[in-house]
């Protein structure tokens, strides 16, 4: 970096700027996120209309997306597109058009990546929307050449900021002490030493110093709760796209086999069904895949399980901030060689969505009644799924194999999981074991 | 070295695709899956929160 660079650098983040706030596209991953937030509590604003779950009991595909659906669906992409063009408009007014054209074909291939993400069978192995919207997305650019209009819709940070200030209201604080100090012992003890020893892993023995977005985007993913801390950790740490897409895709591999196994080993050794249960809530990532698994060890086993995952995946709010806060004031101190990293600049530098996801977290953990939080968490979380269903479809067209496969050839983040995983079932085994056994403390329920 | 992280990442890909094409979720008879990806799109979650709530 010259020094011209550099004091352009600092300049920046000595004063600050309030144009900004309605200027920069970060800002306006807060605002917009509040925009539907208020939406949603207000009533204004109801549940996207996507295609439905179908396959397996739920019927053929028709069931799916009926001809009445099709109108909602519509509407939906045209409030979506409204949201994003708010921004679009105070960013960069010169690119609103160009927007118009190709906002609709992402939109598209969302609907067509949500028709085939909820087929059930697949999905119950994790070929979700998310999924399919990135192969998709990867297969035209990969194999086609995406069309010039269309990149001025190809907006991954926009979409994927905007669902995690979204993300935050569904993050509970108030919730955390439902199984008293016993979840917490487990889901917040093992969890945030796994993820610190997992990231030291990957810089000390593995060496991942040109990949520490991967690096932390699959500890957060093995340690917290699979592709959602991958996402919100990835983008809190600035991740390469690439880099998230394969922390995902790892994640899911291993998700599909521990759903399988660890209610076997349950069984098989014999463990208390409520200490299992407490392990598979501590251990596997994806939520759906920790109550399909612990559901086979029982209501009671599935009921801790279940609580467990909940009170873990509130700790991807502090865990998320905490990226961000050390990012900032420890790699980019460094690339600004001399330079000073105080509070100041660390807020400054800091991606905005933080701030907005810390928010609307606060908000409908404390301030908001239970009632108002039950009305408008599906809206809200409908439109989470829906702008990261299209963050993965931008990802998809911006990606290439190439990319990603030299990211795998090397082999570190197979060993990185495997380390970080084992190292998380052990840990959660004995933590489930001294916290749900009945021998040391008595059991809250 | 290399070979061994080759046949591993195969052997890792082959035991998933055994899983998924046998079924062995068995994803007709359970409540959810891997696909999803956070906690409120689990009906199971809220439930169970309740109860334990409720008993406590």
């Amino acid at each position: 970096m010259s020094n011209l660079e550099v004091e352009k650098k600092v300049s920046k983040i000595q004063g600050f700027d309030l144009s900004t706030l309605w200027k920069k596209e970060g800002w306006w991953n807060v605002w917009l996120g509040f925009i539907l937030i208020i939406g949603s509590i207000f009533g204004i604003l109801n549940s996207p209309v996507v295609p439905k779950r179908w396959g397996g009991d739920d019927g053929g595909i028709l069931h799916s997306i009926p001809l009445e659906l099709i109108p909602g669906i519509i509407l939906t992409g045209i409030v979506t597109f409204i949201i994003f063009a708010l921004s679009i408009y105070f960013v960069k007014k010169e690119e609103v058009k160009s927007f118009l054209l190709g906002f609709p074909v992402v939109y598209l291939i969302t609907v067509v990546a949500y028709l085939i993400g909820n087929y059930g069978p697949w999905r119950h192995y994790g070929f979700n929307d998310v999924i399919w919207a990135l192969v998709i997305g990867l297969i035209i650019s990969n194999f086609f050449k995406v069309p010039e209009f269309l990149r001025s819709a190809i907006k991954t940070g926009l979409y994927i900021k905007t669902g995690l200030v979204l993300l935050g209201a569904s993050i509970l604080f108030n919730r955390v002490l439902t199984l008293g100090g016993m979840g917490l012992g487990v889901a917040w003890l093992v969890t945030p030493f796994v993820l610190i020893v997992m990231y030291f892993f990957s810089q000390k023995v593995l060496k991942m110093e040109n990949e520490r977005g991967l690096a932390i985007a699959i500890s957060a993913a093995t340690s917290v709760c699979g592709v959602s801390a991958a996402i919100a950790s990835g983008t809190a740490a600035k991740a390469k796209k690439e880099e998230i897409s394969l922390a995902i895709s790892v994640t899911l591999i291993f998700t599909v086999i521990m759903m399988v196994v660890m209610p076997a080993v349950v069984s098989f050794v014999g463990i208390d069904p409520i200490v299992g249960g407490a392990w598979l809530g501590g251990t596997i990532d994806a939520t759906g895949a920790v109550v399909a698994a612990s559901s086979l060890l029982g209501d009671e086993a599935m009921e801790v399980a279940s609580v467990i995952k909940m009170i873990q995946n509130v700790l991807i709010g502090i865990i998320s901030f905490g990226i961000a806060v050390f990012w900032v004031s420890i790699y980019e101190k460094k690339e600004l060689s001399e330079a000073s990293v105080g509070p100041k600049e660390i807020l400054t530098r800091v991606p905005k969505f933080i701030f907005g996801f810390v928010i609307a977290s606060l908000v409908f953990s404390f301030a908001l009644s239970p009632e108002v939080v039950e009305s408008s968490l599906p809206a809200i979380n409908g439109f989470r799924g829906l702008f990261f269903t299209l963050a993965f479809v931008s990802i998809g067209l911006e990606s290439n194999f190439k990319d990603m496969a030299k990211m795998v050839k090397g082999g570190n983040i197979i060993t990185l999981y495997l380390f970080g995983q084992i190292l998380n079932i052990v840990l959660t085994l004995i933590a489930a074991y001294i916290f749900f056994s009945g021998r040391f403390f008595t059991l809250p329920f | 070295m290399k070979y061994l992280k080759i046949i591993s990442l195969v052997f890792l890909l082959v035991v998933v695709f055994y899983i998924i094409s046998s079924d062995l979720g068995n994803s007709n008879n359970q409540p959810s899956g891997a696909g999803e990806i956070w906690w409120t799109e689990v009906e199971e979650i809220e439930e169970s929160f309740e109860n334990i709530g409720s008993r406590e």
